[in-house]
């Protein structure tokens, strides 16, 4: 049982407890650190979290996080166009970002299908999606959500959905990954890799 | 009591997260029917066992005192790619199950019958007959079985060149006209869903009409959700 101290520790404690990966134990431990050592980094945390609750919101045109009207890709002008690359959370922004290589657009659908679920279509905000394309600009829709067998069949229903626009629809590559041995990759992702194989083109 | 599954080979047909790294998987099981696991740390790490996924076949050990055991071991042995509209096909069946099927409950002839149309959908065969095979074959195990043999009432033999009125948890009954009834079809139809049929476009829409009459009182107010992932994006 959790040993109660006293209404307002409990309540701290209790609120860190919303964060992920963390317990009883954990958020016990940040309310009396931040108590105990640090109250200016407290007050600070706070403003913080009542500044984006309040003010943090969807791009209007990628449904990105943030705080303007356009997040900072969909406003930089040196961005390409014609590439819109779709994912399925903001993360997945940040991941292909720090890869580095990638000038286009994005579109985030917060989530994946999953209709056992109960997340239909319309749970992913794919008209948005579908009234971006169909505004024009775009020549090329990159369908960059994760290859679980949701995140495939999210891809899928959004290529049936803008099949008729008249773009190319293509799909991130999945297989063995890099540095991968061959012995440890398990049989389905083999079996894929094997189908999407590609020439290599040899030079002289 | 404590009950303990051992071994058993089955079919992965969801996963959901569970708080942190753990994960909620939907199996069905040859002997146990439907059977509800928690995979604790399934999700951690980059670890996540493949073969937890849906489609996958697995060899699964777990063991619990609720309706909801705890997955010890389970051993992947191969998994079946879907894409497209296999994979939406898929989903479906794995819905169809999970809404009809009760957990320790063993079928194992609906096992294979999944296994069979997981295998036609991999292989590219034509959809609706893979899910009309599935379907009544699903009816049939779960105890809905349709009769194609007879007239509900007379008892008589279906005859191709009658028309019969398709009555849910009754049956097919003999009708004089085919009137414009969606639940009217002909004999020679009926016959030809028998015995899996399917080339025919007419008995392909046929089949579709009458399977979704006779799914529909088993799956109660709430819509199989999997179906609107066959929206018709045309404009």
């Amino acid at each position: 049982m959790t040993v109660r101290i006293s209404p307002l520790i409990d309540r701290l404690i209790d609120a860190f407890r919303i964060l992920p990966g963390v317990g009883p134990k954990s958020a016990q431990r940040m309310a009396l650190y931040i108590l105990r050592h640090n109250r200016a980094g407290g007050r600070t945390l706070a403003d913080a979290l009542i500044d984006a609750m309040e003010r943090v919101d969807y791009c209007r045109r990628c449904r990105n996080f943030c705080e303007t009207e356009f997040c900072n890709i969909c406003a930089d002008e040196r961005r390409d166009d014609s590439l819109l690359c779709v994912v399925e959370s903001a993360a997945d922004i940040l991941a292909v970002e720090q890869a580095g290589g990638y000038r286009g657009r994005y579109f985030v659908l917060h989530g994946r299908l999953s209709p056992i679920d109960g997340l239909g279509p319309d749970a992913l905000g794919l008209d948005r999606l579908d009234a971006l394309v169909g505004a024009g600009g775009v020549g090329e829709v990159i369908l960059a959500t994760n290859t679980t067998v949701e995140g495939e069949a999210t891809a899928h229903y959004i290529a049936e959905m803008l099949r008729d626009r008249g773009l190319a629809i293509s799909r991130i590559a999945h297989g063995v990954p890099m540095g991968g041995e061959l012995e440890y990759v398990d049989g389905g992702t083999i079996a894929h890799a094997l189908r999407g194989r590609r020439n290599l083109a040899v030079d002289g | 009591m404590t009950r303990r599954i051992v071994n058993e080979l089955a079919y992965v047909l969801h996963q959901r997260p569970y708080r942190e790294t753990s994960a909620l998987v939907e199996l069905l099981t040859v002997e146990h029917g439907c059977v509800s696991v928690v995979g604790r740390g399934v999700r951690a790490g980059r670890r996540t066992a493949p073969g937890l996924h849906p489609f996958g076949r697995i060899l699964v050990t777990c063991s619990g005192k609720s309706a909801l055991l705890t997955l010890t071991h389970a051993e992947s042995l191969d998994r079946h790619v879907l894409q497209g509209r296999a994979l939406f096909s898929g989903l479906y069946l794995n819905e169809l199950i999970l809404r009809l099927v009760k957990h320790d409950d063993g079928h194992p002839a609906l096992f294979v019958a999944y296994e069979e149309a997981l295998a036609a959908l991999a292989a590219g065969e034509e959809i609706e007959s893979v899910l009309r095979r599935f379907e009544k074959a699903l009816l049939r195990e779960c105890g809905y079985g349709i009769d194609f043999e007879f007239d509900a009432e007379t008892g008589r033999s279906i005859e191709p060149l009658r028309c019969y009125r398709f009555q849910p948890d009754v049956g097919f009954v003999g009708v004089a006209e085919r009137a414009d009834d969606r639940s009217v079809f002909s004999g020679a139809t009926l016959l030809a869903i028998r015995d899996d049929g399917y080339h025919d476009a007419d008995v392909r829409r046929a089949a579709k009409r009458l399977l979704r009459r006779a799914l529909a009182p088993h799956l109660g107010d709430r819509p199989l959700n999997t179906r609107s992932l066959f929206g018709d994006h045309r404009r």
